[in-house]
């Protein structure tokens, strides 16, 4: 059950295939496999945010999946070609300081994005608050951080 | 900041300035990275510098960019190095040996004001806005000192109410994220920074350093708020909901709240 296995998974738009136990974490594939090391490790314990990626669309702590339940998954991290937009306005609004925390946090504003660019209302200040509650930061005061999620969906929107 | 800061007394574009990777085998040992000093200390040591450069580049008769002066000073051997050291400003003794004296050439200067919700039936506090204004000497980067001022104040919050720290055996308890409650975005108030500018003439360009003092106001602020809302005296921080409950009950011994 623990013995390595060929993983097949879709990383960032690129099909990858690397040979792992079925335990190691998403967030070790990504970082030490994959080389990918945008994604950070924060707490390590699902609390911080600071690992997420998308897996096929939906927002997840990669500290907290296993290489096993990713199989044959889309996976997007913050190397993906299509977050320019939210990259962007977090640098004009100053939404980054030690970096830590920023790569899960453009994910979360990008997910924040995609689920309201369409609607035809505008979130309130909780609402906003409530879709980047799942990712800490310690020393921004997330103030610009929430200015850099208002940007990001005025632009995306038609 | 040292980019700007840099640029500003070279007369020359931030994009044209490029930070050396920190090497201690080629800086004096600079002291203690303490009292928020950073930018006054080593962007003073840095515009000094510059502005030594720049004065050896203007003495040239050339005409341009300061890039293209530069390049001609140095194609006709000019001497491009400079190297400075902080000094005191006059009237302040300090003795780096024995590490006595006046350490504190300047202050910074903050109020803070917050607005707090307690919810009678738990205890728990929500603090709904908070104001921070700092006097920074000179905001070198307006946007970042605000973020500085609003990630220490947020911190503050937290220390005010929230994070609960405690040891046993000389071991803290709250030793991961799951027991170190920080703030979230929903534990957070909006905030907000206004900036005062009065010029330190010791700094680069007047300012001041600004990293700590953020976390000094925020937990006074919030607890003189909590008494305000109360009408009881909350003699310590973090003002847990435990804590303000005992308070409360303690000032109205046989009633309920």
């Amino acid at each position: 059950m623990s013995e390595p296995f060929e993983l097949e998974l879709t990383v960032n738009g690129t099909p990858r295939t690397v040979r792992v136990a079925p335990l190691r974490r998403l967030l070790d594939v990504l970082r030490e496999d994959l080389a990918l090391t945008g994604t950070k490790e924060g707490c390590g314990e699902g609390e911080c945010g600071a690992c997420s990626v998308f897996v096929d669309g939906e927002l997840v702590n990669s500290c907290l999946v296993a290489a096993c339940q990713v199989e044959g998954c889309d996976v997007r991290t913050v190397e993906a070609p299509d977050l320019g937009n939210v990259q962007a306005a977090f640098l004009e609004e100053g939404g980054a300081q030690c970096g830590i925390c920023t790569p899960g946090m453009v994910l979360a504003v990008q997910a924040f994005v995609d689920e309201w660019a369409a609607r035809g209302r505008e979130p309130d200040d909780v609402e906003l608050r409530a879709a980047l509650a799942g990712n800490l930061c310690r020393c921004t005061g997330y103030e610009k951080i929430l200015a850099s999620a208002r940007t990001a969906l005025r632009r995306a929107r038609p | 900041m040292f980019l700007a800061i840099a640029a500003d007394a070279l007369g020359a574009e931030v994009a044209e300035v490029r930070v050396e990777e920190p090497d201690t085998s080629r800086v004096p040992d600079s002291g203690p990275t303490v009292a928020s000093r950073t930018c006054m200390i080593v962007g003073g040591c840095v515009e000094r510098a510059c502005r030594e450069l720049r004065a050896r580049v203007d003495a040239a008769p050339t005409a341009g960019a300061f890039r293209d002066r530069a390049r001609a000073f140095l194609a006709g051997g000019g001497d491009g190095a400079v190297e400075t050291v902080y000094s005191s400003p006059p009237g302040l003794r300090w003795d780096d040996e024995r590490y006595r004296g006046d350490a504190y050439p300047a202050y910074g200067w903050a109020a803070d004001v917050a607005e707090v919700e307690v919810d009678l039936d738990t205890f728990q506090v929500q603090v709904t806005r908070f104001l921070s204004t700092v006097d920074v000497g000179k905001a070198i980067q307006p946007a970042a000192v605000e973020g500085q001022i609003e990630g220490g104040s947020l911190q503050a919050l937290g220390f005010a109410h929230l994070e609960v720290v405690t040891t046993e055996q000389g071991r803290v308890l709250q030793d991961r994220m799951a027991t170190c409650i920080i703030p979230t975005t929903l534990d957070t108030p909006p905030m907000e920074v206004a900036l005062v500018e009065v010029p330190y003439p010791g700094g680069p360009s007047g300012a001041k350093g600004v990293g700590e003092l953020p976390m000094d106001g925020g937990a006074p602020a919030v607890a003189s708020a909590i008494e305000d809302a109360l009408g009881v005296h909350v003699e310590a921080v973090p003002a847990t909901p435990e804590l303000l409950a005992e308070l409360w009950l303690a000032a109205h011994p046989g009633e309920a709240p």
